[in-house]
């Protein structure tokens, strides 16, 4: 981020998780059950995943991951106009009738969002604990720099273990 | 999730991981090395350690905003406090506080207690002109950057150039609020 | 509470007691120090084997010089290890313990050199939170590491060439951080002779 910039840069990468479970409510023919996406907008700025796509079904590209960056960029600042009082930082869910999505802003305007089946619980705690893993392994890293896309092995390989369920219900804890 | 206040500094260090601060003072004292060898001149040394801790600080911010709960903080002077009393002792485990404020609360000062970066150092005579911590001021300056705070730190008092303490001073320049999109570019 | 501060002020650094080494500061702090030490380099150079060979091993030497002396004096009553498995022990385990917080995963002698030592280590802690993007090769930042190596056994009397190498472990998604270790022909002879 230039401080001060004007400037509006599109961006955003989104990852496609897909999660594979045995345990699930709704079985499919291919055995996973959950899609998760987990993007980051930094200030504008999007950051493309290493991670691997886990099929053609719910997958988006990277235009369709830029295109939605930058909606939503722009509607959590519509969010904090519209908002009747003050004090709104912006949007924190928004609810679909075939998915969720949850976004957490960071002080510094850095957005992570995750898209999941509607209802899934306890995204809040994934969200963080992914920021937290973005201050690691990304935020540490003296090969990645500021504004790019996040090419960060370390980071690839703790994400999705984040991911994975058992993980997620153990956040919840 | 119920709203998390934030944690004391204390409680934060206690928490994370921690290194020998030998380590730390050691590996920085051969970064000044480096910077002296390269740069030759005090005065570009003195710049590029500021350089090197403003990208320390724009990346240590969602570190520090992450790990210590801290929500907005309602002023400059909220801000100050935080930074000595959370930010000092979470990275350094050291222990800071806030004076000298100005009439108008956008100026301060943050004295440090201990220093870790300066064990072991004694600054030759080719080197009087040298800010030995300066990397510091960097670190608070980007830091603060990152959260629309355009400030100027500058050091007051520094034991190495024989004060009695450490002092920055921190000065309050603008606050950039936060953009709507749509009345930018155009 | 003014005037209650910690610090005292000496007149000369050698006039302060030395510290007993327990101070401790974030791992964070350190790795944003690190981060910083090796993009500052990465501007003072044409090629990663010059970032690597020259630039960090030299700041690691740097920090290794002063160790060997600060645990001489604190640690082993100003003495210093004088035989070969004496100073590779002293690296593994004293100095590893101090600027580590652990003692090394492995020290090895290498199987076809006479003159080659290893230190393992699973997880270097400087390359805790590092991903080496795909163009750069082999570059491994324990580099700065093997620089720290060769400055203890410099400042001790066993001139080596030291270097940093990822190791693929089997069943494990990284590899390990080998420090190679190839001794001068003087020291081997010097071992040679004292039997």
């Amino acid at each position: 981020m230039r401080f001060g910039s004007r400037r509006i840069r599109t961006c955003v990468f989104a990852l496609n998780i897909r999660q594979v479970s045995n345990d699930s409510r709704k079985p499919t023919g291919s055995g996973f059950r959950t899609v998760f996406r987990v993007g980051l907008i930094y200030s504008g700025f999007i950051f493309e995943s290493g991670l691997k796509d886990y099929g053609s079904s719910g997958r988006m590209d990277t235009n369709d991951s830029l295109r939605v960056a930058s909606l939503w960029h722009s509607m959590h600042a519509i969010s904090q106009q519209l908002s009747p009082i003050s004090g709104c930082f912006g949007i924190e869910l928004l609810q679909a009738d075939t998915f969720d999505l949850h976004c957490f802003q960071s002080l510094t305007g850095t957005k992570f969002f995750v898209v999941c089946e509607p209802g899934t619980q306890h995204m809040e705690g994934l969200l963080k604990h992914i920021y937290e893993l973005y201050t690691d392994y990304v935020l540490k890293n003296p090969f990645y720099e500021m504004e790019m896309p996040i090419r960060c092995e370390l980071f690839d390989i703790n994400l999705t273990q984040a991911i994975q369920k058992d993980r997620v219900a153990l956040l919840a804890r | 999730m119920p709203p998390v206040g934030p944690r004391s500094g204390d409680a934060i260090f206690a928490n994370v991981e921690r290194v020998n601060a030998e380590l730390f003072t050691l590996t920085y004292g051969a970064i000044v090395r480096q910077l002296l060898t390269d740069l030759e001149e005090v005065e570009e040394v003195n710049k590029q350690l500021d350089q090197m801790g403003y990208n320390i600080g724009i990346r240590l911010i969602d570190e520090f905003l992450a790990k210590s709960n801290v929500s907005r903080c309602v002023d400059f002077k909220e801000t100050a406090e935080v930074i000595a009393k959370i930010g000092f002792k979470m990275f350094l485990g050291v222990t800071a506080s806030v004076t000298n404020w100005d009439a108008d609360g956008t100026c301060c000062s943050i004295v440090l207690e201990d220093n870790p970066l300066v064990d072991f150092v004694e600054l030759p005579d080719t080197c009087q002109g040298l800010y030995y911590c300066n990397i510091l001021s960097g670190v608070v300056r980007g830091a603060l950057e990152m959260v629309s705070m355009k400030t100027e730190i500058s050091w007051i008092r520094d034991m190495l150039r024989g004060d009695d303490a450490f002092e920055l001073q921190v000065k309050l320049l603008k606050q950039v609020p936060e953009e709507y999109p749509y009345k930018d570019d155009e | 509470m003014i005037g209650v501060g910690k610090i005292k002020q000496y007149s000369n650094v050698l006039d302060k007691p030395l510290s007993k080494g327990k101070q401790e500061v974030s791992l964070s702090a350190f790795a944003f120090l690190f981060s910083e030490l090796v993009q500052y380099n990465q501007t003072q150079v044409d090629n990663i084997a010059e970032l690597e060979r020259s630039r960090l091993e030299d700041a690691g030497y740097a920090v290794g010089a002063r160790v060997l002396e600060l645990l001489c004096h604190r640690d082993k009553g100003n003495r210093r290890e004088t035989r070969l498995l004496g100073i590779l022990s002293f690296v593994h385990s004293t100095v590893w313990k101090v600027l580590f917080g652990k003692v090394a995963d492995s020290l090895e002698k290498g199987t076809e050199h006479e003159d080659e030592y290893m230190i393992s280590e699973k997880e270097l802690l400087v390359n805790r939170f590092i991903s080496i993007p795909k163009d750069m090769g082999t570059f491994n930042c324990g580099a700065f590491v093997a620089g720290i190596v060769r400055g203890v056994l410099d400042g001790a009397g066993f001139p080596a060439v030291v270097t940093a190498h990822f190791v693929p472990v089997e069943g494990q998604q990284r590899p390990r951080t080998t420090i190679l270790i190839k001794f001068a022909e003087e020291v081997l002879r010097r071992e040679a002779r004292l039997g």
